[in-house]
């Protein structure tokens, strides 16, 4: 391998190291753990999101399949749903995601992601759907 | 400052949401407006004479920052020559950038969006198809 050992520059060595440790704290936590409460704060965004009359969820319907969840507001274009959930502290990520075709055969101008993980609480998703209800009653023609 | 930005948002969500203006057969001036990044699409026909622009239609698939900003452009340009709608472009983005200022609606809308400041393209959008379009 003698020819891996005069590489011009400089191995991006922090990060090898930061991503060792990163699995390391995952595996300490346990996948299956951070799996099951992705699973959990995606369902309650599931079942707390279709409280709201005009919001629809993008994907599989009678399940969470993680902690993500893709939803569409009629009437409300989702990057202003996205700047009303801003301001209130919430960051999601808003448009067409890089895929328009989907959004043309979904029928929408693009979708808002809540995209929950292992450091996120079931008292955050209550917050963030809230502030969608909010936002939605402010915007909703 | 926030409840102010809401305030805002919700003001131009009432007031402008027209995203197709009545269409126009005899168009001389065409241009097409994108911000990849977020999606917003502006479709821009002018009816010059002259050098005045004596006719103007969009349509737009586009947050209502951008919406509004398409329909104070094309009220503002209609009937103006060609010189002093690219200056009122010139306010426009001037406005939006924060190096003027109004309390003068429409133009208002423009130096309150700084209030947005991640939605300064959406407003622009209009304006600068409106440039290119009079490149043509």
């Amino acid at each position: 391998m003698h020819h891996t050992a005069f590489e011009a520059g400089t191995p991006p060595i922090a990060e090898a190291v930061a991503l060792g440790r990163a699995v390391e704290y995952l595996l300490d936590v346990g996948l299956d753990q951070i799996a099951a409460h992705c699973a959990t704060l995606g369902a309650h965004a599931l079942s707390r999101l279709r409280e709201i009359d005009r919001v629809q969820v993008i994907g599989d319907q009678a399940s969470a399949r993680s902690g993500i969840v893709s939803f569409h507001v009629a009437g409300v274009h989702p990057h202003d749903l996205a700047t009303m959930l801003d301001l209130d502290g919430i960051a999601v990520r808003a448009g067409e995601h890089c895929c328009q075709p989907l959004m043309d055969t979904l029928g929408v101008d693009g979708t808002v992601r809540l995209s929950s993980y292992l450091y996120n609480t079931i008292d955050e998703i209550d917050a963030a759907v809230d502030s969608v209800a909010r936002a939605t009653a402010a915007l909703a023609p | 400052m926030s409840d102010a930005a809401r305030e805002l948002l919700r003001e131009i969500v009432s007031r402008y949401s027209v995203r197709t203006s009545a269409p126009l057969a005899d168009a001389t001036h065409s241009a097409n407006g994108e911000n990849p990044a977020c999606g917003d699409h502006v479709r821009l026909d002018l009816r010059v004479a002259s050098g005045t622009i004596t006719g103007v239609s969009y349509a737009a698939r586009a947050c209502a920052v951008c919406l509004a900003s398409c329909a104070i452009l094309a009220e503002g340009v209609a009937g103006q020559p060609i010189k002093a709608a690219l200056q009122l472009a010139s306010q426009v983005r001037a406005l939006t950038e924060g190096r003027a200022h109004t309390d003068a609606p429409p133009l208002a809308l423009f130096a309150r969006i700084r209030l947005l400041p991640s939605r300064s393209q959406c407003a622009l959008l209009p304006w600068a198809t409106l440039e290119r379009s009079l490149e043509t």
